[in-house]
C-alpha cells in the first residue's frame, strides 16, 4: 500500500501556469446518500441496471469471477439489495469493490438488467459518502490530478504495478521500459506522442470545471 | 454463428481515438496501428487534440458520468468535424464508453441536458455524425489489403485469441464476428493469415486487471490469471492474440509467476493485435513492435514467422 501511495500521492506535478490545482474531493465525506442530486440522476442507477425487473436467477454470480473468490460480493447480492433499498448497506459495505467490471453479468442477465452499471453508480456515491474507503480516493485524486493537468486519465506512472505478482525477469525488463518508449519517441511522462495542445487542454479544462469536476 | 461476420465497419477515412492505457504502457500498440494504417493505404486521422475518454475511471467507480459525457461529447465533436469520422479504438474501454456516450447525448435526460450545457459554455456546437468501432473491426473489414502487403505468413502458428470482456460483453450484440459469448473477431484475422486458432476453456474470462484490482486486490488478477492460464497451456499455443492494452499488461506482466505458481516454466508471447499485423507487415519488431516492452520476449514467435515464411 505503501508504493501505491508513493505513486497516487507524488507524480504528475501540474506544469508552471497551468490552472488545475485540485487538492482533493468537492464533496462532504459522509454526506447523505439521500440528498446527493448527481447519484439520483445517474441513469445507471435504474434505468440501466433495471434492479426492478431482476428475478435473483444468480445467472450473474455465476458468470462472475469476483464472486467466485469473495465471500462478501456478488451481484446478485447487490441487485437484492437494490430491490430492498438496502442504501446504506450497499455504500458502507466492501462489496461494492470487489467486482472487476468484466461485465458478463450483464451480457448473461436473461431479463437485461446490469448489476455492473449500479456498481459503477453507487461507487461514486460510496466514495462520498463511505470515510473507509481512503485508497479509493486517493485513485480518485490522481485521476482528478491527471485529468486536469495532461487531459489524460491514466500516465506512464499512474498504475502501481503489482511487485507480488511479476517474476524476477519481467521486474526487470518493466524496469527498463522508460528507456525503450523514449527510444522510440514517447516521454516517460505523457502518454502521448504528441502531447495536447495547450488551447485544447484549456477547454478540456474549462469542461471539466463546468461539470464540476475540478 | 461461429465465425460469421456479422457487422460491417466502414473500410476508410478514419479517426484514431488513442488510449492512455496504450500510450502508457505499450506505445508500441499505438505505433503498430498507425504503420499497419499507412501500410494498407487508409486515411487516418491522428489528432492530439482528442482528450481521453475517461472510461477506465468511470468503471472503478472514481469519476461521475457528467464530466465524462462532457469530455466525450467533445470528443465526438472533434472527430465528427475532422473530415474523418469513422473513430477507432484500439481500446475496447474507450469503444463501449464512446458508444454509451453518443446514445446518452442523443437521447433525453439530466444528465445529458447538463453535459451539453458545459458544451455549449465551452464553445463547442456538438456534432455527432461518427461511426465507433475498435481497431480490430477495422483490420478484419481491410483483411484483404493486409494479406496482400504481408511480409511474413503465419502459416503453422498456433494462436489463442483473448476479446476484452469491453468489446464483447457492454454492446454484446454489437460484436462483429461471433458472439459475446464467443467473439471471433481475433479469430478470423488471424485465421485469414494463416494462423491456427484454438479455443480453451474460459476464453470469455476476464484477464485479471480489475483496473484497481491488479494494485489493491492482487489475489482477483491471481486467481482469475490461474484459471486463464490453465485452459491456455493445454491449447499450447505460440502466442495469445488482445485487443486491449489493458488485457495485454495483466497477461504480460504477470505470466512469469502465475506460470511459475502453476508450477511450470514456459512463455507464451502476448501481442495486441494492432502489434500482430505491423510484425506481419514488416514492422521493425523493436522500434514499431515494442519487443522490448513486453515482459514475455516475442522473438521465439517471430523466428517461427520468418522460419514460415521463408523470408529473412
Amino acid at each position: 500500500m505503501r508504493r501505491f501511495q508513493e505513486l497516487f500521492g507524488g507524480h504528475c506535478e501540474p506544469e508552471e501556469g497551468s490552472p488545475p490545482q485540485a487538492t482533493g474531493p468537492s464533496y462532504r465525506i459522509g454526506a447523505d446518500v439521500e440528498e446527493d442530486v448527481d447519484f439520483r440522476e445517474d441513469e445507471r442507477l435504474e434505468i440501466e441496471s433495471c434492479y426492478r425487473r431482476c428475478i435473483q436467477c444468480g445467472r450473474c454470480s455465476s458468470s462472475c469471477p469476483a464472486a467466485m473468490m469473495y465471500v462478501d460480493f456478488s451481484p446478485r447480492e447487490i441487485m437484492r439489495m437494490l430491490i430492498m433499498n438496502d442504501m446504506q448497506g450497499l455504500i458502507q459495505g466492501q462489496g461494492l469493490w470487489r467486482c472487476g467490471q468484466c461485465i458478463s453479468c450483464a451480457a448473461r442477465c436473461p431479463r437485461n438488467c446490469n448489476p455492473a452499471a449500479a456498481i459503477q453508480a453507487l461507487r461514486i456515491v460510496a466514495l462520498r459518502a463511505n470515510p473507509s474507503i481512503n485508497y479509493m480516493r486517493l485513485i480518485e485524486s490522481g485521476v482528478r490530478r491527471n485529468l486536469g493537468a495532461t487531459g489524460q486519465t491514466i500516465l506512464p506512472m499512474t498504475l502501481a504495478f503489482p511487485e507480488d505478482l511479476m517474476g524476477p525477469r519481467t521486474k526487470k525488463r518493466r524496469s527498463e521500459h522508460n528507456y525503450s518508449r523514449m527510444k522510440v519517441g514517447y516521454r516517460a511522462e505523457d502518454s502521448r506522442y504528441e502531447p495536447i495542445p495547450q488551447e485544447d487542454l484549456m477547454e478540456i479544462r474549462a469542461l471539466l470545471r463546468d461539470t464540476d469536476f475540478l | 454463428m461461429n465465425g460469421a461476420i456479422v457487422k460491417t465497419v466502414p473500410k476508410d477515412d478514419y479517426y484514431l481515438l488513442k488510449s492512455c492505457q496504450a500510450g502508457s504502457w505499450y506505445p508500441s500498440i499505438e505505433m503498430s496501428l498507425r504503420y499497419t494504417l499507412k501500410k494498407i493505404g487508409c486515411n487516418f486521422r491522428d489528432d492530439p487534440r482528442q482528450s481521453s475518454c475517461v472510461g477506465c475511471a468511470n468503471h472503478i467507480g472514481v469519476t461521475p458520468m457528467l464530466p465524462i459525457m462532457a469530455l466525450n461529447a467533445r470528443n465526438l465533436t472533434l472527430a465528427s468535424r475532422s473530415g474523418q469520422p469513422n473513430i477507432i479504438c484500439n481500446c475496447p474501454t474507450c469503444y463501449s464508453n464512446l458508444k454509451y456516450c453518443k446514445e446518452v447525448l442523443a437521447g433525453k435526460s439530466a444528465m445529458r441536458d447538463r453535459a451539453m450545457e458545459a458544451v455549449r459554455k465551452a464553445g463547442i456546437e456538438y456534432h455527432d455524425s461518427v461511426t465507433i468501432s475498435h481497431v480490430s473491426e477495422a483490420f478484419l473489414e481491410n483483411l484483404d489489403k493486409i494479406k496482400a502487403k504481408a511480409v511474413y505468413s503465419m502459416e503453422g502458428i498456433r494462436a489463442v485469441t483473448h476479446h476484452g470482456c469491453h468489446y464483447s460483453k457492454i454492446y454484446h450484440r454489437d460484436v462483429m464476428a461471433g458472439n459475446c459469448e464467443r467473439p471471433m473477431v481475433l479469430d478470423e484475422i488471424a485465421k485469414g493469415l494463416g494462423c491456427e486458432t484454438f479455443d480453451y476453456p474460459e476464453r470469455s474470462l476476464c484477464c485479471g486487471l480489475g483496473f484497481h484490482h491488479i494494485m489493491l486486490y492482487p489475489d482477483y488478477t491471481r486467481n482469475v490469471q490461474k484459471r486463464k492460464y490453465s485452459g491456455i497451456i493445454d491449447a499450447d499455443p505460440d502466442v495469445i492474440i488482445t485487443m486491449c492494452a489493458g488485457c495485454t499488461l495483466s497477461l504480460d506482466l504477470c505470466q512469469e509467476k502465475i506460470m511459475q505458481e502453476l508450477g511450470l516454466s514456459m512463455d507464451i508471447p502476448v501481442l495486441n493485435i494492432s502489434e500482430m499485423m505491423a510484425l506481419v507487415l514488416g514492422a521493425d519488431p523493436y522500434m514499431v513492435g515494442g519487443f522490448e516492452m513486453h515482459a514475455v520476449p516475442v522473438e521465439p514467435l517471430l523466428d517461427k514467422m520468418i522460419a514460415a515464411s521463408g523470408v529473412r
